[in-house]
């Protein structure tokens, strides 16, 4: 009977992860899959938004045309930018292995930071297509653009709000079982951020600049 | 919810050495984009090769982004990648609905 | 606005009057109420029902309407509505239909069994289902607003642009479809993310992925379902809402807009959800067929198979919808013969479930009746799908009450009846009583025999020409008595429907006690008392094969073996931020509704303020000491 038992414990389904911090707990682990299949979801919405940007990114109606609007530095500016802060974002979760509480606030501190030069940048690029006369309502391709971007726009706002509520909230617990799957989250979150950034200047950018 | 020591795990420390894993992956990631950017610049390539190119570029950095910076290379990561890559299968169908079926 | 105010004012004035005003001890006494224990809650059995309960609101709402429109089809040019009125009522009625009566009432039987099935004692986020609920709750309510605020939307389920854009629809209708929809499908998705890491991740010891009752597996399916349909939608409902809120062109083909969007989005969406709301179905009516022939599912490798083939193919056959639009004669025949592929999985169920019965001992029992009619009608449902898929053919059939007919069939001979054959067998285990069985027969003879007359005839109704969504016809000999017919048969659905909620009545105030398994089940939820504590499990049970309960009671014992020795039970606290976050939602859309955006903006930070406020919480709920589990398991 025993050893039917411990067979059947085995048969255990929980998938078997390597012991980390913040794959100690349950709860720990509901998060982190759970943030996963929001990302799914989150997948599929972008890629709809996509697909609607692609069918009318030539709708311009008479105003200025992609090839008109984009310029490859500022692109690149905050390309670099968000490309470094998915590195912060990931030493803070490297740090958060080694148990380095301070190490996590700085890394997570900077990725904040990274994330709001972001949004200005992309606030004074929105500015300056407004002012070349590409607005949410001159055309068809103007509202799937604005929809587009100021939809991943939204999103890196939100992942600023949550990581420095985050930061605030723990800055007397520091790391225990329960903070750091919220961490870990937190990261994965802003690293698919970075995911969609990498199609949307590739696809929206680099794409719209060669016609 | 016992507060947890801030020793490292022994087993954790051998397998990651150090960050250095992260920063070539950032290293090589960031390659990849000046290579997407300067293609784009220079214009040294008809636009039917580069856009599969730069299509290509895009897809090698998101995959490094998924294993090596949110850990998908991990054991137990089944679910996730296969709800990310089916999210991906149906968010492409839309695509294309949209690309060439208007 | 101003009628939505005196309302609210005026609701806070009776509220003041009945609590005996506003005092010091005012929230003590409010804490203290079964009516705060129960909106607080952050169990998944109390969620479930209410998920169920409210699903049962509103097909109260849709019944009549759906009522009214037969009665204004009852001879031809009759005038009892007139034609806007349709249109409007048309439009609730499919919406709440679909996405206020069949979703929640299928998420709340998810939510009240899948958890005993797997052997947990909660799912994975108790929490976040709550919100789920509520969003879906203040999503639902705000839709059903129209009905008193502003007019009703009337422009059909699908609401397909442009006859959905301000030029065509004026007034707020639509826009409490869009806004309302999207809260409802934010909770939603809340809800599927929940499912799957609760499937996943909290399955009793020895419960494999292939050991899970079929009920959970198509859970399993559904929520990944969702995951993946839910962002089309709300992605279309986006774009529709810029159009028609901030001047947007998605839709407007003068500023280079294109229409066809909304068509892909919407079915990209709605193909899916068609098996969002059929495979729970499915998977009831594999628990009670079994259950009730006393035999093992047949084939149920097999059975999950075709389940997940479903779900996938679900997703490539969107175009079906949208044959006569002019995709070409390419995009067509790939789409149609996607479209036949779905028939060879459902096909494998069908002939499953009647191997099931195939020998079995069968048991008659109320629930085993809606399984067993389940199978014919939705048989026939399916057919007429395949002829639907069959592009050339489509052309003849699309926009005409066949396709009424067909979905109806599929929708109420598959979903509704497999709901009902749900809520006869889990009843006992919800509410610790049995559903009446006399009762449960006039239900269920009346509503089955008025919902073939109604629907039989719409397909010859189709083939006659009849073109869906009229308010009215001229008089033709044989469509003016299949109307009259139809609507005939309106009354049996009536009787039906009426003799369930007296049947509830009943049964809340006289109905006999259940024992902890009063249909000698099969899985684990019949081995928990009926209703189950709310910690479900004093001990995990260890999990030994298929239908793990059966085989215990096969192997002599009447109890299930722990897989752990009795300690102190972790349990969540309950909490009422979800109200918080989902009043403010509720407040942004009305705002939205009525172009008050600082009211939008002000109702977004309320619920951005509550997930903040959730992210400070520090309440990590409480243990029930072991001591008091002794005392309950001695006592049950």
């Amino acid at each position: 009977m025993s050893v039917e038992i411990e067979k059947n414990l085995k048969l255990s389904v929980a998938p078997e992860m390597p012991a980390h911090l913040e794959t100690s707990t349950l709860e720990g682990r509901n998060k982190i899959l759970g943030l996963w299949f929001f990302l799914g979801a989150e997948v599929v919405m972008f890629a709809c938004m996509f697909g609607v940007y692609l069918a009318l990114r030539n709708s311009t109606a008479g105003g200025p045309t992609t090839q008109d609007l984009y310029e490859i530095p500022l692109v690149a500016i905050m390309t670099t930018i968000l490309l470094v802060s998915s590195l912060t974002s990931v030493l803070g979760i490297h740090e958060m292995r080694k148990g380095n509480f301070r190490g996590v606030q700085l890394w997570f501190g900077v990725t904040v930071l990274l994330g709001a030069a972001f949004l200005s940048l992309e606030i004074y690029e929105f500015f300056h297509y407004v002012d070349m006369g590409h607005t949410f309502t001159s055309s068809a391709f103007g509202t799937a653009f604005y929809t587009l971007v100021g939809t991943h726009g939204a999103h890196v706002l939100f992942g600023v709000l949550w990581i420095s509520g985050l930061l605030y909230n723990t800055r007397k617990e520091g790391l225990t079982d329960f903070t750091a799957p919220k961490f870990y989250v937190a990261s994965l979150y802003w690293h698919f951020i970075d995911v969609v950034w990498v199609f949307i200047f590739t696809v929206v950018y680099l794409m719209g600049m060669v016609g | 919810m016992a507060q947890v020591q801030t020793n490292p795990s022994t087993s954790t420390e051998k397998k990651s050495k150090g960050a250095s894993k992260y920063l070539i992956s950032f290293a090589i990631m960031l390659t990849l984009t000046a290579i997407s950017f300067i293609a784009v610049g220079t214009g040294a390539m008809p636009v039917g090769v580069l856009i599969p190119v730069l299509l290509s570029l895009a897809m090698i950095q998101v995959l490094m982004q998924l294993f090596n910076f949110m850990h998908l290379s991990d054991k137990g990561s089944g679910f996730p990648i296969l709800f990310i890559f089916t999210g991906l299968f149906a968010g492409i169908l839309a695509v294309i609905a949209m690309l060439y079926l208007l | 606005m101003a009628t939505f105010l005196v309302v609210a004012v005026f609701i806070a004035f009776i509220a003041l009057i009945f609590t005996g005003g506003y005092n010091s001890d005012f929230l003590d006494r409010a804490r203290k109420t079964k009516i705060w224990d129960w909106i607080t809650t952050v169990d998944h059995k109390k969620i479930g029902i209410l998920y169920i309960a409210s699903g049962g609101l509103f097909f109260i709402f849709a019944g009549v309407e759906a009522a009214l429109m037969r009665i204004q089809l009852l001879f031809p040019n009759f005038d009892f509505i007139g034609g806007a009125t349709f249109n409007q009522l048309l439009t609730m009625h499919g919406t709440t239909m679909i996405f206020l009566v069949a979703m929640p009432v299928l998420i709340g039987f998810m939510n009240v069994v899948v958890p005993l099935q797997i052997g947990a004692r909660d799912v994975a986020f108790p929490f976040l289902n709550a919100l789920g609920f509520w969003l879906f709750f203040a999503g639902a309510l705000l839709f059903h607003c129209s009905i008193l605020f502003g007019g009703m939307p009337d422009s059909g389920w699908t609401s397909y642009v442009p006859i959905s854009l301000n030029d065509y629809s004026q007034g707020p209708g639509v826009d409490y479809y869009t806004v309302g929809l999207q809260i409802a499908g934010l909770g939603t998705i809340a809800g599927a993310v929940n499912f799957l890491v609760t499937i996943i991740n909290m399955r009793a010891p020895g419960m494999t992925l292939l050991r899970m009752p079929m009920f959970t597996w198509t859970t399993l399916v559904t929520s990944a379902l969702l995951i993946f349909a839910i962002p089309p939608l709300t992605v279309a409902l986006f774009l529709l809402m810029f159009d028609r809120l901030f001047g947007g062109n998605f839709f407007n083909v003068a500023a280079g807009g294109d229409v066809v969007i909304w068509q892909h989005l919407f079915w990209i969406f709605g193909h899916p959800e068609v098996y969002i709301v059929i495979l729970p179905a499915f998977g009831m009516i594999s628990e009670v067929i079994s259950t009730f022939s006393k035999k093992r599912l047949f084939g149920y490798t097999s059975m999950v198979f075709a389940t997940v083939l479903i779900g996938f193919v679900g997703f490539m056959v969107w175009a079906h919808h949208m044959f006569t639009v002019g995709l070409g004669p390419m995009a067509n025949s790939i789409f149609a013969v996607a479209t036949m592929t779905v028939a060879v999985p459902t096909g494998i169920k069908v002939f499953n479930w009647l191997f099931t019965m195939w020998g079995g001992r069968l048991k008659f029992t109320t629930a085993m009746i809606w399984a067993v009619a389940f199978i014919p009608t939705f048989v026939m449902g399916g057919v007429t799908g395949v002829m639907l898929g069959t592009a050339p053919a489509d052309y003849q059939f699309h926009d005409t009450y066949f396709v009424v007919a067909h979905f109806h069939y599929v929708l109420i001979g598959g979903t509704v009846f497999g709901i009902f054959a749900a809520i006869y067998y889990w009843w006992p285990k919800m509410f610790g009583r049995k559903l009446n069985e006399k009762i449960g027969k006039w239900h269920f003879w009346p509503f089955f025999i008025g919902f073939h007359l109604t629907f039989f005839p719409q397909h010859f109704l189709g083939l006659f020409g009849m073109p869906r969504r009229v308010f009215t016809y001229e008089s033709t000999p044989m469509v003016d008595m299949i109307n009259f017919i139809s609507t005939i048969g309106v009354i049996g659905m009536t009787i039906g429907s009426l003799a369930f909620f007296y049947n509830i009545y009943v049964t809340t105030r006289y109905g006999q006690l259940a024992e902890a398994d009063p249909w000698d089940g099969r899985t684990l939820e019949w081995s928990i008392p009926s209703p189950p504590p709310n910690y479900n499990f004093a001990q995990i049970p260890l999990v030994r094969g298929l239908d793990a309960f059966w085989l215990e009671k096969m192997a002599g014992k009447k109890e299930m073996i722990p897989s752990e020795p009795l300690q102190p039970i972790h349990m969540p606290s309950s909490s009422h931020i979800q109200l918080i976050i989902s009043l403010g939602f509720f407040m942004s859309g009305f705002g939205f509704v009525f172009r008050g955006f600082e009211l939008g903006a002000l109702g977004l930070a309320i619920a951005f303020f509550g997930m903040f406020m959730r992210s400070f919480d520090k309440d990590r709920g409480y243990y029930i000491p072991k001591e008091e589990l002794e005392n309950v398991e001695k006592g049950a």
